[in-house]
């Protein structure tokens, strides 16, 4: 019944009413001729029903032969409508308009997610981009195939990759490399020699033949554990050699503190300027532009409509001023500065392997103060190097 | 013309096919009460809501009830919709 509803309101019908002496008479022409007249009804004469509007056109023999006077009570359908609206070019123009930009956005890429053992973050972002999927990019210039190659062959943290293409969305599953694994199955033939210079302290060795002793002093370079182990019928074998070699090492290090230098300050006036990135295409929010020298904060406020991410994003980037002061310092807060400095690069660089250290020794130039300063620590300085090349 | 009607009717007999099929009759089928459909050719004679008087060629058929209406009408047939209360063959 809803199909033939609606099919009756696409083509168009007419609810009409008339007067006259033979109402069934003009029924039964109706019928005879191949006009469909649906609920009729007759009373005192007078008959009410409704017609195709193309049916209505060719009765007016029939009304004739039958002494009918019709009228039409009602006009319904699509016919009438798009008529009544004929005049108003938008409407026509504005579906136009929506179906063409329907059909040519649903040919550009306008989301792309990534499943498996990663998050969707921007480096991973990028590696995509690297290997030809990025948003706003055509679908029929992407081949799946040839990207996951690309992007495998380019990303070495990952195994595996599907690429998926659905419609304008893009599903990128991505799995990442095991790399214990990786290491336990490439078990290359190889020697343990000295990361760095010192004196052996301690030997664990969980294979290979160990060729230094316990107080031995090493050189950069020189062979700890051996990978070639001679066998009781003189025949030779090749094994990864791995070991834990402690050793007391000597660590130098220098630092400068300047008595000129130029110090940043954070103003506190802030400028926040908005963008506007639909699939690929950056819009400004703003006019002007912001005068350096500043610091830069960017968030990303991305829309979701259920679990589909909207190729839309509203980029804020908070500029913060900022202005240089001249300081100049005197020669004991230039090396006040130099042991702050010389902590710094302590932390960074020798972490928490400083057993002992011996005094610092300030050097004063004409442009600032030199602090240098010998650590000793206690470092596994193993390090695997490949037998065959 | 007569001989040809009851000639085909007597092969419907001997078929054992129901009366009137081969010679143009009209086969009516109800649902319930609340419909019926009548195959073949037909004309109206008189339509109201609570009578219906239909011209089957051979015979006139007569439906009495409530709020009768025919839905459809056409070459091939009718459709009478509503509460049928009686059916009457004259």
């Amino acid at each position: 019944m809803f199909m033939l509803k609606s099919f009756r309101y696409i083509t168009g019908y007419v609810k009409f009413s008339g007067k006259g002496t033979f109402p069934e008479r003009f029924l039964n022409l109706c019928a005879n001729n191949n006009i469909l007249v649906w609920s009729p009804k007759v009373k005192y004469g007078e008959i009410s029903g409704f017609m195709h509007i193309n049916d209505y056109k060719n009765i007016r023999k029939i009304a004739k032969k039958s002494c009918m006077r019709l009228k039409i009570e009602k006009r319904r359908g699509a016919p009438f409508l798009i008529n009544r609206y004929k005049k108003r070019y938008g409407i026509p123009i504005g579906f136009a308009l929506f179906f063409f930009v329907l059909v040519y956005l649903s040919g550009f890429c306008l989301n792309i997610t990534v499943t498996g053992d990663v998050v969707k973050t921007e480096k991973v972002e990028n590696a995509l981009a690297d290997s030809g999927i990025y948003l706003g990019r055509r679908i029929s210039d992407i081949d799946s195939d040839v990207a996951r190659q690309r992007f495998l062959i380019k990303n070495k943290d990952f195994s595996y990759a599907a690429i998926n293409i659905k419609g304008s969305h893009i599903a990128v599953e991505l799995v990442k490399t095991d790399k214990k694994k990786m290491k336990n199955t490439s078990k290359f033939p190889c020697n343990v020699t000295a990361k760095t210079a010192g004196e052996i302290l301690k030997i664990k060795a969980y294979e290979g033949k160990i060729s230094v002793k316990i107080g031995e002093a090493v050189a950069p370079g020189d062979l700890l554990v051996s990978g070639v182990i001679e066998l009781t019928d003189k025949t030779t074998k090749f094994v990864h050699a791995e070991a834990e070699v402690i050793a007391l090492t000597r660590h130098k290090l220098e630092v400068f503190a300047p008595f000129k230098s130029k110090q940043r300050l954070k103003e506190g006036k802030k400028i926040s300027r908005s963008v506007l990135k639909i699939a690929n295409i950056n819009i400004p929010l703003f006019l002007g532009e912001v005068k350096k020298p500043y610091e830069t904060k960017k968030s990303v406020k991305k829309y979701k409509i259920g679990s589909c991410e909207m190729p839309l994003k509203i980029i804020k980037v908070d500029f913060t001023k900022v202005k240089y002061k001249k300081v100049l310092l005197n020669k004991n807060s230039a090396k006040i500065l130099a042991k702050q400095k010389m902590n710094e690069l302590k932390k960074k660089k020798l972490k928490n392997s400083v057993k002992s250290s011996q005094k610092g020794k300030f050097r004063v130039t004409k442009k600032g103060v030199f602090y240098s300063k010998v650590y000793f620590c206690e470092e596994n300085i193993a390090k695997s190097k490949k037998i065959l090349k | 013309m007569a001989n040809v009607k009851n000639k085909l009717n007597k092969i419907n007999k001997y078929f054992e096919l129901p009366e009137g099929l081969a010679t143009g009759g009209i086969c009516i089928e109800l649902m319930s009460n609340k419909q019926a459909i009548l195959d073949g050719k037909c004309s109206v004679l008189q339509y109201s809501d609570t009578q219906i008087k239909i011209n089957t060629g051979n015979s006139t058929v007569e439906f009495f009830g409530k709020n009768l209406c025919l839905d459809t009408l056409n070459k091939e047939g009718a459709q009478i919709g509503g509460t049928i209360q009686k059916i009457e063959f004259l």
